[in-house]
């Protein structure tokens, strides 16, 4: 028996899909916990617009998704779940309205498997919540690769417009996203140049207008790249690094996870050549230079590296997520059978699961921050110091606590401090103050737990007048 | 005989491969999640040499199988680079019940190297890990410790080297458990054993399709293609 589903209920499972996705991503941001890159958006916010643009401008990413942050700031305030709700929202964009457009271009199989993909590649579910620029990177180099495709197909300025606006949107979000847009960009101009060379004029005045909206920031990144060039935190790109690529963007915690992608994306590609073989050429082509931007986005930042100094690491390949979903909702909707795409349907659902899963525990049981919290409010009293020992994890400490609440640890003179009592938050970072060194300046310490945010462990000392 | 009637025989050995590839998720469990016991990644001690005296870690494992244990020696500037090192299992009872060796030039300096053992133990139970070397040339390694209190693992109570007991010491050793599957993880691994039957079954239909295709067009002498 032949079941048909009617137009509506299409609609409806493309909503309950997006909507499941959505509440799973609400459901992890009832959390305190910020890691180092978030504290500092945190503190980047607490500026007005003009203070925004030049705390970005001396870091090292672009500006527009503290300015998107900031605006959503003024309608529902600046808490943390607000701020996480921020990173959510391009997801929500990419699974209504991305996946109207991939429904009415490649199908209601396609649409579906891409909102099914989209949320469950593993490291997407993490950065949906994270109060940084990825989920919007993803949002706009998705949304570019989409409207591409339309511009190659239909030619109408409208869908160029799309383009310039999400390249230079992405070019404005982060710097590896920049580097996805301009090779989205370069395929087009190949597909244009071997098949409609009249459309060529379109797609240079699309470049021309997407780098004069990009113009302003240049002299910035100027600086930045200069700056970068100097002096930058990221490590050599070894063969080592290179294969943690895979487990860091499709690994789970069990056994295979990453080996069950690498062999869902070989049989995407398989499809997308067989495809191009069974004169679907175009949908074919297109699939596979989907999978080619990440590709080359990684190949640029390992060049870029080798060149200037390590400035690539495997989480800017984020950005280009939303793509990999894509070409595999593209490729692998074409030859699912009913049987085969309903199983991959309930394989993904599953695989959703267990990511879920592992993010609640990521972000509710892995740290200890409610109970730090509750151990400090319990016990500091009025005339206690908190006291740290890692000065790079300060822009953490400031969301929880001000500078009259905490001070560095190098800082504080044993011989001369007032304080009752210090709580001192020891990471592996500096020598923890031994008994003996203590004792010479009239101290004594006592060791309360292990404790920590997010990323960030240490043990909690109640450093005492002996 | 028509490919028609051979189609439910490879049916039948998919799904019968299909449900025995469940059966050996669950319950067989042959492939078990994996927990690493939480400790502080520092160290400030060193026992002194585990050549002809022995440090040994008393411990009570959290479940009931460990795969490997991570042990972190000094090696002494790369002198002590020698020889073989011997994880050595001992009961409540100081009954030896397992030994491991491991090529000390294999092991990392100052880091933990993982050292598989496979080992079924009892949750809950008291057991002794004894490290000792064996056949080390001139120098055997030593063995990093740090104060237990504070820094774990939670598995570690008293630490001797040789019958001598240290006071407030735990050996830089991680466990890493195999522990069974939970339930999405189970789905996640029988829904990719349906999936895999479901693309082998649909992939030998079409190749019978294209089969039967291909004898209809030899029958018909090739008339019928386009």
């Amino acid at each position: 028996m032949k079941i048909k589903i009617t137009q509506k209920q299409k609609k409806g499972m493309l909503a309950v899909s997006a909507l499941f996705f959505m509440l799973a991503y609400i459901s992890l941001c009832f959390n305190n916990n910020i890691w180092t890159d978030e504290a500092f958006t945190v503190e980047l916010l607490q500026s007005d617009f003009r203070g925004i643009l030049h705390g970005t401008a001396s870091d090292v990413h672009p500006p527009l998704y503290y300015l998107i942050a900031k605006c959503f700031t003024f309608v529902f305030g600046s808490s943390l779940l607000s701020l996480k709700v921020v990173s959510i929202v391009p997801m929500a964009l990419c699974m209504t309205w991305g996946a109207g457009i991939v429904w009415k271009r490649f199908g209601f199989h396609a649409a579906l498997l891409f909102n099914l993909l989209l949320g469950v590649i593993p490291c997407t579910m993490e950065y949906a919540v994270q109060v940084r620029m990825y989920s919007w990177a993803i949002f706009f180099v998705t949304f570019m690769a989409l409207w591409s495709y339309e511009a190659y197909e239909e030619g109408k300025w409208r869908y160029y417009a799309g383009v310039i606006l999400t390249s230079a949107a992405c070019a404005y979000t982060h710097y590896f996203a920049f580097v996805s847009a301009i090779l989205i960009y370069g395929f087009l101009f190949l597909a244009l140049v071997f098949t409609k060379k009249k459309e060529l004029l379109k797609w240079l005045v699309s470049v021309a207008a997407s780098l004069f909206l990009f113009a302003p920031w240049m002299p910035y990144m100027r600086l930045q790249v200069k700056g970068v060039s100097r002096n930058y935190w990221i490590e050599e790109i070894t063969g080592e690094t290179v294969k943690e690529f895979f487990p860091f963007l499709f690994g789970m915690d069990i056994p295979w996870t990453s080996a069950v992608w690498v062999l869902l994306l070989l049989t995407g590609i398989v499809c997308a050549l067989c495809m191009i073989a069974q004169r679907e050429k175009k949908a074919g082509i297109y699939a596979l230079l989907l999978v080619l931007v990440p590709v080359c986005t990684a190949l640029t930042g390992i060049a870029a590296s080798a060149l200037l100094r390590p400035v690539f690491i495997v989480r800017y390949l984020l950005p280009c997520m939303g793509l990999v979903a894509l070409f595999l909702a593209v490729s692998l909707s074409r030859y699912a059978g009913r049987a085969v795409y309903c199983a991959l349907l309930l394989f993904l659902f599953c695989a959703g699961l267990v990511d879920y899963g592992q993010s609640v525990y990521r972000e509710y049981e892995w740290t200890h921050t409610e109970e730090t919290e509750n151990f400090l409010k319990e016990h500091v009293g009025e005339n206690d110091i908190i006291a740290y020992n890692y000065e790079s994890y300060k822009f953490i400490y400031d969301y929880y606590w001000d500078d009259s609440q905490k001070v560095l640890w190098q800082d504080v003179d044993l011989d001369t401090d007032r304080h009752d009592t210090i709580w001192l938050l020891d990471t592996i970072y500096w020598p923890a103050p031994t008994d003996e060194y203590l004792a010479a300046h009239g101290w004594k310490r006592t060791f309360m737990g292990n404790y920590g945010i997010e990323h960030n462990d240490f043990k909690i000392y109640e450093i005492t007048r002996k | 005989m028509t490919w028609k009637t051979k189609q439910p025989i490879y049916r039948y050995v998919i799904l019968f491969c299909v449900a025995a590839g469940w059966l050996l998720i669950w319950p067989a469990g042959v492939i078990k999640d994996e927990k690493i016991s939480r400790t502080a990644a520092d160290y400030s001690m060193n026992t002194g040499p585990v050549g002809e005296v022995a440090a040994i870690q008393e411990f009570i494992p959290q479940y009931d199988e460990i795969k490997s244990v991570g042990v972190d020696i000094g090696k002494l500037d790369g002198q002590a680079n020698q020889g073989t090192l011997y994880l050595h299992f001992f009961d409540e009872g100081l009954q030896e019940f397992a030994s491991y060796p491991q090529k000390i030039s294999e092991m990392k300096d100052g880091e933990l190297t993982d050292i598989v053992v496979n080992l079924k133990l009892k949750a809950g139970a008291r057991y002794y890990v004894s490290v000792q070397c064996e056949d080390f040339g001139d120098m055997p390694p030593v063995l990093h410790y740090r104060s237990l209190s504070g820094n774990g693992p939670l598995e570690n109570q008293h630490f001797y080297y040789g019958p001598v007991v240290i006071e407030d010491a735990s050996a830089n050793i991680r466990y890493i458990y195999k522990i069974p599957l939970t339930i999405p993880q189970i789905l996640f691994y029988d829904s990719l054993i349906l999936l895999i039957g479901v693309v082998v079954a649909d992939l030998i239909k079409h190749r019978h399709m294209g089969r039967e295709e291909n004898e209809q067009f030899d029958e018909a002498g090739g008339e019928n293609r386009k």
